[in-house]
């Protein structure tokens, strides 16, 4: 009981304390000074510096208190946009009346400022003054005044614009545009569509820029709805391919089936062009009221087209997909029919599953190879006792693929497969075993790459095996000398040079006394020398404090033999280091 | 907030540098796989193609980081780079020269003014916008307008109603934009964000993302000492601060020492935040909503705050400086009820619990591939998503509403330290819930004339 009522004490405290700390979050501004402190520097004689320090700060903490102080700045050259930086974010409607105020008194880039400041903080009420500098001589003044009065949005706004927009100059009219889309766009989320409407209406009409005309059929399109659909279509049938495009990534913003019904419906109308934008916006909406149009885009048509068609396929994850991928298969076309498998790779569904299953089971040769890559792409590891099975068929290339496969897979039995096949009489089948064998993704595989390397008659295989060995060794879990050991093993059992460096560049990864000595046994031979150098230079940065004197001696013999720049400067540098060593 | 008394140095957190940082960390590796993707050449995309449908392609801004997205870029077949736009005349003449040669001719224009740039070059279909993170908005902003396309780095802007503006602009115009979050187009990366989609991890609860192990959230108000200023040929320091408030020149600035100034960058949180809470909020399906939720914490970075997405999920900021959550840069780790995976540059593959999924990379990132039609298998595919975007007008993976909503994530996580307390954040609204001062962060009047 006592247990209970300390708890519930300290619960009310702890409450308590939480909401004083609450309460004084809530005035506390991190470090910000206090206001009448910032207002002090405002007014005093401190630097320019100090001055737009304080601004900064009462663009987080200054209220209608600041404004007084801070708009006679707005004149400054200097101080004017720390003044804005500070009055921007003041949610006081003095800032506005003040801002408006200043329009009539500073000039140039100050104006500027004043006008995209009123921008900022949407003041209707500047509708009137904002209209009287569309037609200023100075350009960035026209500009900053369009795109402001686009910020605000109101009808008034959009009116004043256009107005002006009649003899805008080439150089103003992309911006007076953007504020007519602006405003558009503020109309209407305020649900004056109709007037938002004209506007767009009225931009898609114009001849350039570009964007702006495409910006006006989008907006067109959109505010329409499912009305908008016919301009939509009209666009995406265009000769004109900016306005397809934008037709595309308009339609992409668009929600309902009706859309996707629609541009499945005109595909086959369309130039390949525009085909090919439409298919991928319709894989890009993934909805399966497409898929009839793009299953018969697939089938015929220019290539390019059905490659398009092809592959958005998966992306839609149907399994109604899966037989005409199937067909596609066979199609005489090597890239259709690549694309082809590779969408049934990914088309999910246990469907598809069967049939793959079915096409290892078919008589058909070419099917059949087809089925076990699907098996391998699909990575249906269920299917190992198929794998296994296939790996002994009469049929060359299905035993072929099924190693593939398996190999792919990994794993005890498959090894076991591969290996088998490594003597099999056919010497494609054996080759090809070996060359899995050499690029065995684990170290289980290195019993079975000793013994081939160690009994093998021919170079290749020979090769092969000691490369899978020199990659897989430091990989397994065993002692650095113990992988050093073998690396060494693998080397001497080289009769090529090219294994020998890619052990002695292996070697580089176990750095030893042992091993330095070991590669440097290499600098004596013409072919070899470089590679000796450059790993005996790597491993003796990396052993030179456990044997200096042998490092510096087997560095002397690199700097005679080596001929590269950087394995000089290396083995000076530890030769150096030891001299340098013994003079202190 | 940092002292402001002339003179004196902001005690920023400045252990770790971002340069040492970035040269102890491991370069990323990409697996190769085989596409399964509309041949290119088909499709007229990326392939072969006449000049008649090359992409034109103008540059604004281009200094190292530029030079290296450019360089990928001109890679790519069906691109032309006729002009550089820069306020500093070394890296107009660095850009020309590299467009030149790589084009075998003299025709790469320069420009100094931005405006001029845009009103001249009607030809230009995108541009490639590297500028500082200053620039960033206000330059996608112009060109947009101007009916270019857009290719910005990160971040895609200095504060939340920045974003705002990008977004409608891109909208308004019909205009592709994609912002230079390649790990959006990273296999290893992508990788992750399916294992959550696919729900392969089970209910995804919590998620990491890595901020930057350099600087501090709250960043520097001060003035370097006054330097005579260059002439404007040589450097347009005017054109150079843009929208920033004014202050005298300092070469220290031109020369990329503009990080940790509030007027030029985006914070320890912003620098890596850009990416990893995109990654983020893509992986969780909060790519379209800014987290609601943040959780103050007293140290100078934001390590360890948390914040919440509408969804429930939550996503903690972690600097992660002794590696226990990733290795390598701009990591992310997600948690489930099932598993977890986490993963950075320089990974192979994922970390993955249970390690059994990671036998379906392959699996998992080739659907990804036929899904989307987007490239993953090397660092700048996503350059290449963007010109494949250009052509077919789909949205990109770093499209303006991704970028602007995990910005703003950015921005909020920067506000709440700032003003060190919790905060609350209406998504819909895009406002502070009941928190004024919060609200009045979420914008900064811009410096005329380079007013959006």
């Amino acid at each position: 009981m006592f247990k209970i009522k300390l708890n519930s004490t300290l619960t009310v405290l702890l409450l308590f304390v939480g909401l004083a700390l609450s309460l004084v979050q809530d005035v506390v501004f991190a470090d910000y000074r206090p206001e009448a402190d910032l207002l002090a520097v405002l007014k005093s004689s401190a630097s320019l510096k100090e001055k737009m320090d304080a601004c900064r700060e009462l663009a987080v903490t200054g209220s209608s208190e600041s404004v007084p102080t801070l708009v006679p700045l707005l004149g400054d050259e200097q101080l004017s946009h720390s003044a804005r930086y500070a009055l921007e974010t003041i949610q006081d409607p003095s800032v506005d009346d003040a801002l408006r105020d200043a329009l009539g008194k500073v000039n140039g880039r100050l104006l500027v400022g004043v006008i995209g400041s009123i921008g900022m903080r949407r003041d209707a009420k500047a509708v009137k003054p904002l209209a009287a500098f569309l037609k200023n001589e100075d350009g960035e003044i026209a500009r900053i005044a369009a795109r402001s009065l686009g910020k605000i949005g109101t009808p008034e706004a959009a009116r004043a614009i256009q107005s002006a927009l009649a003899d805008v100059s080439e150089a103003n009219r992309l911006a007076f545009c953007e504020g007519l889309l602006h405003c558009a766009e503020i109309m209407a989320a305020d649900g004056k569509k109709d007037a938002a409407l004209k506007i767009y209406d009225q931009i898609r009409e114009f001849d350039e820029p570009h964007q702006v005309r495409t910006a006006g059929l989008r907006g067109s399109v959109l505010l329409r709805g499912k009305k908008g659909l016919p301009i939509l279509l009209e666009a995406v049938r265009s000769d004109d391919f900016g306005l397809v495009q934008a037709a595309a990534r308009t339609a992409l913003e668009m929600e309902g089936t009706q859309v996707t019904k629609a541009l499945a419906a005109d595909l086959e109308k369309l130039p390949a062009k525009n085909q090919i934008i439409v298919i991928q916006t319709l894989a890009k909406r993934s909805e399966p009221a497409a898929l009839p149009a793009l299953f018969k885009a697939s089938k015929s048509g220019q290539k390019s087209v059905r490659l398009a068609a092809i592959c958005s396929l998966p992306g839609f994850e149907d399994v109604s997909a899966m037989p005409v991928l199937k067909d596609l298969l066979k199609d005489s076309d090597r890239e259709i029919a690549e694309a082809a498998l590779a969408g049934l790779g990914a088309l999910p569904g246990d469907e598809v599953d069967k049939t793959v299953i079915a096409m290892v089971n078919q008589s058909d040769s070419a099917t059949r190879c087809m089925g076990i890559q699907l098996i391998g792409r699909r990575r249906m590891l269920d299917q190992m006792p198929t794998l296994l099975k296939t790996a002994g068929d009469k049929d060359q290339a299905v035993r072929i693929e099924s190693l593939k496969v398996l190999h792919s897979f990994g794993g005890e039995e498959a090894l076991k497969t591969v290996w088998s096949a490594v003597s099999d009489p056919d010497k494609k089948i054996s080759s090809t075993a070996v060359s899995l064998l050499s690029e065995w993704a684990t170290v289980d595989a290195i019993p079975e790459l000793w013994q081939l390397a160690k009994t093998s008659t021919d170079a290749e295989s020979k090769a092969l095996a000691l490369r899978g060995l020199i990659r897989l060794i430091p990989q397994q879990e065993i002692t650095p000398e113990a992988k050093s050991v073998s690396l060494k093993e693998a080397i001497e059992l080289a009769s090529g040079n090219d294994e020998k460096r890619l052990g002695m560049a292996a070697l580089k990864a176990l750095p030893s006394i042992d091993n330095l000595t070991y590669v440097a046994s290499f600098l004596t031979n013409a072919d070899l020398k470089e590679d000796a150098c450059a790993a005996s230079v790597a491993i003796g940065e990396k052993v030179i404090q456990s044997d200096p004197a042998k490092v510096v001696d087997i560095m002397g013999k690199v700097l005679k033999s080596t001929t590269t720049e950087d394995l000089v400067k290396r083995a000076k540098a530890l030769v150096d280091s030891q001299a340098k060593t013994s003079e202190r | 907030m940092i002292e402001t008394k002339p003179g004196t140095r902001p005690s920023l957190s400045r252990k770790v540098t971002r340069r040492r940082f970035l040269q102890t960390t491991a370069q990323a590796g990409a697996i190769l796989m085989a596409p399964t993707l509309i041949p290119e050449k088909a499709l007229g995309l990326g392939g072969a193609i006449p000049p008649s449908e090359k992409i034109i392609l103008g540059g604004i801004g281009i200094g190292g980081r530029g030079s290296f997205v450019l360089r990928r870029m001109l890679n790519e077949p069906d691109v032309q780079f006729v002009a550089i736009c820069d306020a500093q005349k070394s890296q107009r003449e660095n850009i020309k020269a590299l467009a030149d040669q790589h084009h075998g001719n003299t025709d790469c224009k320069m420009y100094s003014d931005i405006r001029e740039f845009l009103a001249e070059r009607t030809d230009i279909d995108a541009v490639l916008i590297t500028t500082g993170d200053r620039w960033h908005a206000s330059a996608s902003i112009m060109a947009m307008r101007a009916g270019k396309d857009v290719y910005s780095e990160k971040p895609s802007s200095m504060t939340i109603q920045e974003g705002q503006v990008v977004v409608e602009t891109a909208r308004r115009f019909g205009r592709v934009y994609q912002t230079g979050t390649q790990r959006l187009s990273e296999d290893n990366f992508v990788f992750a964000n399916e294992l959550v989609r696919l729900g392969l991890l089970g209910n995804v609860h919590t998620v990491r993302a890595h901020i930057a192990p350099w600087d501090a959230a709250e960043m520097s108000h001060e003035w370097l000492p006054a330097e005579p200023e260059p002439p404007k040929e040589e450097v347009d320091w005017d054109a150079w601060l843009g929208p920033c408030p004014w202050r005298p020149f300092n070469r220290k600035y031109i020369r990329g020492g503009w990080r940790g100034y509030y007027d030029f960058h985006t914070s320890c949180i912003g620098e890596w935040g850009a990416h990893t809470f995109a990654q983020c909020q893509v992986a969780v399906g909060a790519g379209e909503t800014t987290a609601i939720e943040y959780e103050y914490v007293n140290n100078d970075s934001g390590d360890g705050m948390v914040t919440v997405f509408p969804n429930g999920i939550k996503m903690i900021l972690n600097r992660d400086m002794d590696g226990k959550f990733w290795r390598g840069s701009c990591g992310v780790r997600y948690e489930g009820t099932e598993g977890w995976v986490a993963t950075a540059d320089g990974y192979e593959k994922p970390d993955v619990e249970p390690i059994s999924l990671l036998a379906e990379y392959k699996k998992i990132v080739g659907d990804y591939v036929a899904r989307t039609q987007r490239k993953v298998d090397g660092p700048m595919r996503h350059v290449r998503n963007f010109f494949d975007c250009v052509k077919s007008r789909q949205l990109t993976v770093a499209n303006p509403v991704v970028m602007h909503r995990s910005m703003s994530t950015v921005h909020a996580a920067n506000i709440c330290m700032w003003l060190k307390r919790n905060m609350k954040y209406d998504a819909v609204k895009e406002e502070f819930i009941n928190d004024p001062e919060a609200n009045r962060l979420r914008s900064r009047a811009q410096r005329e004339p380079w007013i959006i």
